[in-house]
C-alpha cells in the first residue's frame, strides 16, 4: 500500500533530468543502505563504519539543500568526533560474542516492535506525500543561504539563549562522563563480575 | 530543486530504521547508535523545511540538534562503559540487577 503510494508518487513527480535529483537520491540511497547496515550488522564495529556512511552521505545531502554550514558540522562533529568517540567505546568494551539476530529469540516482542515501526512508516510516508511537491517552495533562495555568516547572524541574535543553553549542556555532559565512568575507590567492593 | 515531500520521505524512512534499531536490537551500543540514526533523521527534516521555506529557522534548529547529540552520545557511551565495567555485558536483556 505504501509502496504503490511512494512509487506513484515519485513517477508523477520526479523530473529525471535534473542533476539534482539525481544527487539527492544517490545520496539517499547511500544513507538508507548504511541504515540499514547499522541496524542489521551483528559486529558493533561494522554497524559504527556504515553509521559513518549514512552519517557522510546525510552531509552530502545538507550540501543538496543548501545548507553548506551544517554540512561542514555534520562532518566534523558527527562522522568525525562523536563516531571516534563510539568506534573507541565499542573497541575498549566489546570482545563479547555478537548477538543473534532474526526472530528466534524474543520473537513476539520483536515482532510487536516491527509492526509498531510499520504502521508509524506506513502514517509518516502517506503524510509526507500527501504535502504535494513544492508547496510554498521558494525558487530564489539568498546566495548566503545557509552558509556561515548567516547562520552565525540568526544564532548569535534571535537564538542566543538556546546556544548558551547548548553550551552549559555540553559541559553538563561532560562532568557526567567523567562522573559515570570514574572508577570507585578502594576499598569497595568491585564488580563481582 | 528536490520537492520537500520527497526529503520528508527519506527521512521518515530513517526515522523509522532507526526506530527498528532501538526496539529490536539488544547491543547497547548498537541501541545508541539508532538513536544518532533517529536523530540524524530529524535533522535531515528540519533543513528540508529550512529549504522550503526560505528561512533558516530549521538549520539553527539542526545545529542545535547537532551539539545535543554530541552530549547524548557522551553521557550514553558513559552509562555503557560504566555498566560492562560492573556487569561485564553490553547486553541490554543481560542488565538484570533490578530483577532480582
Amino acid at each position: 500500500m505504501s509502496s504503490a503510494l511512494m512509487s506513484s508518487a515519485l513517477m508523477s513527480s520526479v523530473l529525471w533530468s535534473n542533476p539534482v535529483q539525481w544527487a539527492f537520491w544517490l545520496l539517499g540511497g547511500l544513507a538508507l543502505l548504511g541504515a540499514l547496515g547499522t541496524v542489521t550488522r551483528r559486529s558493533p564495529v561494522q554497524a559504527a563504519l556504515f553509521l559513518v556512511l549514512t552519517l557522510v552521505a546525510t552531509g552530502g545531502l545538507f550540501l543538496v539543500l543548501h545548507a553548506s554550514f551544517l554540512a561542514a558540522m555534520q562532518v566534523l562533529v558527527y562522522a568525525g568526533a562523536v563516531m571516534v568517540l563510539f568506534l573507541f567505546v565499542v573497541m575498549s568494551v566489546s570482545h563479547t560474542e555478537g548477538e543473534t539476530l532474526g526472530l528466534a529469540q524474543g520473537t513476539l516482542g520483536k515482532l510487536i516492535g516491527l509492526a509498531a515501526v510499520g504502521v508509524l512508516g506506513h502514517q509518516l510516508l502517506r503524510v509526507c506525500l500527501r504535502l504535494g511537491d513544492g508547496r510554498s517552495l521558494r525558487a530564489a533562495l539568498p546566495g548566503d543561504f545557509g552558509d556561515v555568516r548567516s547562520l552565525g547572524r540568526w544564532i548569535f541574535s534571535r537564538y542566543l539563549l538556546p546556544f548558551e543553553a547548548i553550551s552549559v549542556l555540553l559541559l553538563v555532559a561532560i562532568v557526567a562522563a567523567v562522573a559515570i565512568t570514574r572508577r570507585p575507590p578502594r576499598g569497595r567492593a568491585e564488580g563481582e563480575g | 530543486m528536490v520537492p520537500t515531500s520527497q526529503v520528508l520521505g527519506l527521512a521518515a524512512l530513517l526515522f523509522c530504521i532507526g526506530l527498528a534499531g532501538v526496539i529490536v536490537r539488544r547491543n547497547l551500543l548498537i541501541v545508541l547508535m539508532s538513536v544518532e540514526l533517529m536523530l540524524n533523521a530529524a535533522n535531515l527534516a528540519l533543513v528540508g523545511f529550512a529549504r522550503a521555506r526560505g528561512d533558516l529557522e530549521g538549520q539553527g534548529l539542526a545545529f542545535l540538534i547537532v551539539a545535543l547529540a554530541a552530549a547524548e552520545a557522551a553521557v550514553g557511551l558513559a552509562i555503557v562503559v560504566s555498566v560492562f565495567r560492573s556487569r561485564r555485558t553490553v547486553y541490554a536483556d543481560e542488565v538484570t540487577l533490578l530483577r532480582r
